[in-house]
């Protein structure tokens, strides 16, 4: 927070924002007039565009969530609750997205909004492991008491990840195979692996971006709970003088 | 005192107290039981695909049943305020959590060996084979692993009996779907992708025990 | 509904859910500044 009380005053703010502007126009450019038309999926294969940066940033939000959490429990700084409530939120609402708009691209694809398969329902369980995550803090009544559930539940909740995966993995699967990360390179025209990389660069920043805000309302939060905490000890404080005195008179 | 005539103690502790009230296991079991006749009328059990339907029957009883005994337990010990007690008695933290979890999955088993022969006498199924009662043990263990973590936090929020399954569920799936699973392949006699199974639950189970171990005094720290 | 209208969907819901969110952090920094600002006005008071 600047000095005058305002946000999103400062540098970092301002050079994500415009980042962010500038990246994603050409990375809407580049999805829906660069990128070419893919043959077996049609027009519906450009959500992939959107579906793909959104999911690998929502994992890098609940890891940022994991070291911050681990963090906190070590050193004790509220700063690094701070980052993780905030890098947790946003990630809710990408996972939230991530959803959403694969179901949209299963609809035409797979004739149905929602297969039980790996990734699809890892994902799912994600989303409720970050609501509970939400649900802790909301309803610990003591604010260091909540930031040391929400840690815990941060850490167990990133390490369930890859372990969920894998048993609903071995479970049933029908999510097509990741064709990026494919050895031998991925299967796909250089175009649509350029536009993929644009978009998860306007992403990426589009996060920091959010991630800085909320950071910003969250570290103001806490000082006006300080503060206001203060106040009221020094309220009781007078208070408990003024009734010493009228005893004493 | 050595750390496991620590953990033995309290353990032993909560024995007594169990036996002299009889307040967890006769409700939980009595849980398990009616759960599993109500599935009885939301599947039909009775069919030659019974073992799938059964094996996911008999660990949906046996979650709630956990459940409820889970958060039963700690808050009796609130009421009495023994917990508090039991916080200052000069004994490293992770014992107390080892204590805890023995405990619960000594309650919880003795609700499963009253609950399996009448679940197999119920619905015909094969159910007494070593290797069950193996994956029962792990598939406890790994749900009061989490289990017992998450009850002792849930105990100071406010929604206490909201928070606890909302906490378990999801967290523990891995554990849910592998014993789900292993319990099936043993009701229905495949036995080749068994091992596979039961060595992926044994891994939850270390995963879960080493983090709730870990994390556990700073869970408990006032 | 055809291929076409999904990605669109797709994209539109996304744009809504980006804007709202944008909109709501928006109106949580300008209520906290307004905050902020009215508690050091009356520290001021206090002060003076």
């Amino acid at each position: 927070m600047s000095p005058d009380g305002r946000f999103g005053g400062s540098a970092t703010g301002k050079i994500l924002a415009i980042g962010t502007g500038v990246t994603m126009l050409i990375a809407i450019y580049m999805m829906f007039l660069y990128a070419p038309q893919d043959t077996m999926q049609g027009p519906v294969q450009r959500v992939f565009y959107l579906h793909l940066p959104l999911a690998w940033i929502a994992y890098l939000a609940f890891f940022i969530v994991f070291v911050a959490s681990i963090a906190y429990l070590i050193k004790r700084n509220r700063r690094w609750d701070q980052l993780a409530r905030s890098s947790a939120e946003v990630g809710l609402v990408f996972t939230t997205l991530v959803i959403i708009t694969g179901s949209i691209w299963g609809r035409p694809i797979w004739g149905t909004f929602w297969e039980w398969d790996a990734r699809l329902t890892t994902t799912l369980i994600l989303w409720f492991i970050y609501l509970g995550y939400f649900m802790v803090r909301a309803y610990v009544s003591d604010q260091e008491r909540a930031m040391r559930y929400a840690a815990v539940v941060g850490i167990i909740g990133f390490i369930d990840v890859p372990i969920i995966h894998m048993s609903v993995r071995w479970w049933r699967t029908l999510h097509p195979e990741p064709i990026v990360t494919q050895s031998g390179g991925p299967a796909m025209p250089d175009s649509m692996l350029y536009t993929l990389g644009v978009s998860l660069v306007a992403f990426t920043l589009f996060f920091g971006y959010l991630v800085y805000q909320k950071l910003l309302i969250e570290q103001a939060k806490d000082q006006v709970a300080d503060h206001n905490l203060a106040v009221a000890d020094r309220e009781a404080d007078e208070a408990r003088e003024h009734s010493a005195k009228g005893a004493t008179a | 005192m050595r750390n496991l005539d620590k953990i033995l103690a309290i353990v032993w502790k909560d024995l007594l107290t169990e036996v002299r009230s009889r307040e967890l296991v006769v409700g939980m079991l009595v849980f398990a039981m009616l759960t599993i006749v109500t599935f009885n009328f939301a599947f039909d059990l009775t069919g030659i695909e019974r073992a799938p339907s059964g094996a996911g029957a008999l660990w949906v009883a046996f979650i709630f049943a956990s459940l409820l005994g889970l958060g039963r337990a700690v808050a009796m010990e609130r009421d009495k305020g023994s917990f508090d007690g039991l916080l200052l008695v000069p004994v490293d933290r992770g014992m107390i959590y080892l204590g805890k979890l023995l405990g619960n999955v000594i309650f919880i088993s003795a609700v499963q060996l009253v609950t399996i022969p009448v679940f197999g006498a119920l619905f015909d199924l094969p159910v007494y084979q070593p290797m069950l009662f193996l994956i029962l043990f792990l598939g406890t263990l790994g749900i009061a692993g989490l289990g017992t973590l998450f009850s002792i936090m849930a105990a100071s929020t406010r929604a206490r009996e909201v928070m606890l399954p909302v906490l378990l569920f999801p967290l523990a799936l891995p554990v849910v779907i592998s014993t789900v699973r292993a319990t099936t392949l043993v009701l229905t006699d495949r036995t080749e992708a068994l091992m596979q199974w039961i060595n992926l639950l044994a891994a939850f189970d270390v995963i879960f025990l080493t983090i709730s171990f870990l994390v556990f005094d700073r869970v408990v720290e006032d | 509904m055809d291929n076409e209208t999904y990605l669109f969907m797709a994209f539109g819901i996304s744009w809504v859910v980006f804007a709202v969110y944008l909109w709501s952090i928006n109106n949580q920094a300008q209520g906290l500044s307004e905050e902020v600002r009215s508690l050091r006005d009356q520290q001021d008071d206090e002060h003076q």
